[in-house]
């Protein structure tokens, strides 16, 4: 769950929308697994997820990782402190984790977390450029 | 004009053990290779056994998988060998899925595909599995020809070392192009013979090295594959000094008649019935090793250690303290599926580790019956090459191995002949005045004289003791032994049996016809005969004891 919610807050520390999580897993992920691999395990993933968060209820796992739905929106940014972006979040953490916890199970946590390294390096590199761009 | 010295070129070891052999030193460089066989053959972790044993992060292994396994399972399963290693996927071993490109059935984007990944990462092994499915995508051999063709170029041309990963019957190579391309072709097999899994590897082709012909045996556990070649590689023993020409066999009045033992570096074997005591033979000789400060083997098929052991503690000779001291190793080698190179590489891996001068194999009809059914046609070939190889060492091997059919022939195991052993020694039943006894006897020695006389021997609580020849009788390997009429020359007119009747008459006093024929032989009419013969030449007469009719010898 720690993964999940730094992988999501850095999403956000990046100025992204929570969803965008799962879009950078896909780019990371899908070269190795395949796209189509990626997409069932996303898409089981979303399902689970959706029975603890309902505000996922209309939501579908789309191409390149991304999660569309009615609460989509972009503006679920790092500043936004309303209830419906705190729900959000919760749910793009739980979508995450889920999707990790398929590919602990398929593959084991050693090579998950190995290839999980590499994303959350890229989410973090990309974050900290981010906000030294918005200081400058 | 100046002499230009031949470009040579670099053999990569595999990382595979057996491999290099099969290969004559390892897999040549910047080769384009074809890993061919069915499903479940091996091929996949063939392919990951090279790229995890070569890959590093300077000189990586890209990792194409295409329609196939799908690349979930495929790191599923992998993680299964030892030799993976998650904390080098994406550095120096990089898998990437062609799934997509693969599907839209269009080569160019797939060789396009390839390349640029191979342009960023520079690797030095390239693998593709399966390229069967890239190969689908292909309208017409032509196409697939010309695909192959600039892949190979390409990738020769960025210094990769390739192997393309492909189901494929043994048949396709006369008709595919790219059987016609690749520099090396692998050809794994598996066949299910009755209740055994047998895997073969075959090098059918490789260009610029030669190597070893033939179908080599390879195993499949939890450390990936193992070649066994079918010609052994030399074992380097440590270097050691052979403490006698003689290797005692542990039996005093045995060594005599062996001129002083079976000769260091020879090959013996003990071939008897069941319960002959072939397994105490072994004992004494690796026994007698062991209190000489030699290393020792015993490889044993049929029992368990612990009762192999149990049985040493109580007939002998005892082997517990010069296990515990390291100078004795018992191998267990049992399960239904052995192959013949396994379990002979078992033996050889343990003379090469300790540095043993003393080998038993206890008994080769075990071993026989160890192996899958399908190797037991090669167990001859197989243990003569390991004798061989053994022996050209200096190490002294004894073999057991039953004794099966007729008493009367030395008939041995259809798969098992004794040609292999330097020193051939026979163990026998025979009945001597009424009572089963063992024989032995030194039938030949190749480079020795022997002593060629029958000897009686025991087994005590401390093993085997070889007794007195077995002089006053004769054919004793029959089983059934004739006493020898010693006075045959000083009895003129008879016959040897009329000889051996009248001496059995004189050992035994006032006996039935019934007691004369089990003491010497002598049946029916034949007995009839020579009783009658003894009777007129006034050596025997017939005596009435209440009725019965009984024979004595004439004074």
């Amino acid at each position: 769950m720690r993964l999940a919610t730094g992988l999501v807050d850095a999403e956000l520390a990046r100025g992204a929308s929570v969803w965008h999580a799962t879009v950078r897993l896909h780019a990371s992920l899908a070269k190795m697994v395949g796209a189509s691999g990626f997409d069932v395990l996303l898409a089981r993933a979303l399902l689970i997820a959706k029975k603890n968060h309902p505000i996922l209820a209309d939501f579908v796992a789309g191409p390149v990782g991304a999660l569309t739905g009615k609460h989509d929106s972009a503006n679920d940014s790092a500043n936004d402190s309303s209830r419906d972006h705190v729900a959000n979040k919760q749910a793009a953490v739980a979508v995450v984790a889920c999707f990790v916890e398929l590919l602990v199970v398929l593959i084991g946590e050693d090579l998950t977390m190995r290839l999980l390294h590499d994303v959350w390096q890229g989410a973090s590199t990309g974050a900290s450029t981010s906000a030294t761009e918005s200081k400058e | 004009m100046t002499a230009r010295s031949k470009d040579t070129i670099q053999l990569l070891p595999s990382g595979v053990p057996g491999l290099d052999a099969v290969l004559a030193g390892g897999l040549p460089e910047y080769s384009f290779n074809l890993i061919a066989g069915g499903p479940g053959a091996g091929k996949t972790t063939l392919a990951q056994q090279i790229a995890f044993s070569r890959a590093t992060e300077a000189a990586p292994a890209l990792y194409f998988t295409v329609l196939g396994e799908p690349p979930l399972k495929l790191l599923r399963h992998t993680q299964h060998y030892n030799f993976f290693d998650a904390t080098r996927v994406g550095t120096a071993v990089r898998f990437v899925n062609l799934s997509a490109e693969a599907m839209d059935r269009d080569l160019g984007v797939i060789l396009a595909k390839m390349l640029g990944e191979v342009e960023a990462v520079h690797p030095s092994i390239v693998v593709v599995d399966s390229f069967r499915t890239v190969a689908h995508a292909s309208a017409s051999n032509v196409e697939l020809q010309q695909f192959v063709q600039r892949l190979a170029l390409h990738l020769t041309g960025w210094q990769a070392t390739t192997f393309l990963v492909g189901e494929y019957e043994f048949g396709e190579s006369q008709s595919n192009p790219l059987f016609t391309i690749a520099d090396g072709i692998f050809w794994l097999t598996q066949d299910v013979e009755r209740n055994a899994s047998v895997r073969r590897l075959q090098v059918t082709k490789m260009r610029a090295s030669g190597t070893m012909p033939g179908l080599h045996t390879f195993t499949m556990s939890t450390d990936g594959i193992r070649v066994f070649p079918r010609i052994l590689p030399r074992i380097d023993l440590r270097p050691r000094q052979l403490k006698a020409e003689r290797a005692s066999t542990g039996i005093p009045v045995l060594d005599g008649m062996m001129d002083g033992g079976i000769p260091a570096g020879e090959s013996a074997l003990f071939v008897g019935p069941s319960g002959s005591g072939k397994s105490l033979f072994a004992r004494h000789f690796i026994a007698a090793g062991a209190g000489a400060g030699e290393h020792g083997i015993i490889a044993v098929f049929e029992e368990h250690p612990g009762d192999y052991l149990a049985r040493a503690e109580a007939f002998g000779p005892k082997l517990a303290a010069f296990i515990k001291s390291g100078l004795v190793e018992v191998l267990y080698l049992r399960s239904l599926e052995l192959t013949v190179d396994e379990t002979l590489a078992a033996i050889r891996d343990t003379v090469a580790r300790t540095g043993a001068t003393r080998v038993a194999i206890d008994s080769l009809s075990g071993f026989e019956l160890a192996l899958a059914p399908s190797y037991r046609d090669d167990i001859r070939d197989s243990i003569s090459r390991t004798v061989t190889a053994l022996t050209g060492l200096g190490v002294t091997v004894l073999l057991t191995v039953d004794l099966v059919q007729s008493f009367a022939e030395l008939s041995l195991s259809p798969h098992i002949t004794e040609f292999l052993a330097d020193v051939l020694v026979l163990q026998h039943y025979v009945e001597l005045e009424g009572k089963l006894e063992k024989v032995l006897a030194v039938v030949k020695m190749r480079s020795s004289r022997h002593a060629t006389d029958i000897r009686r021997y025991t087994i005590d609580g401390s093993g085997v003791v070889v007794k007195d020849s077995t002089h006053g009788h004769r054919s004793l390997l029959t089983g059934v032994p004739i006493i020898s009429a010693e006075l045959d020359s000083r009895l003129p007119g008879l016959t040897s049996e009329e000889a051996v009747l009248l001496q059995a008459l004189r050992d035994l006093g006032e006996t039935a016809a019934r007691e004369l024929s089990r003491r010497t032989g002598l049946k029916g009419s034949a007995l009839s005969r020579a009783l009658e013969r003894l009777q007129q030449l006034s050596y025997a007469r017939t005596v009435r004891r209440k009725g019965a009719v009984l024979y004595r010898a004439d004074a």
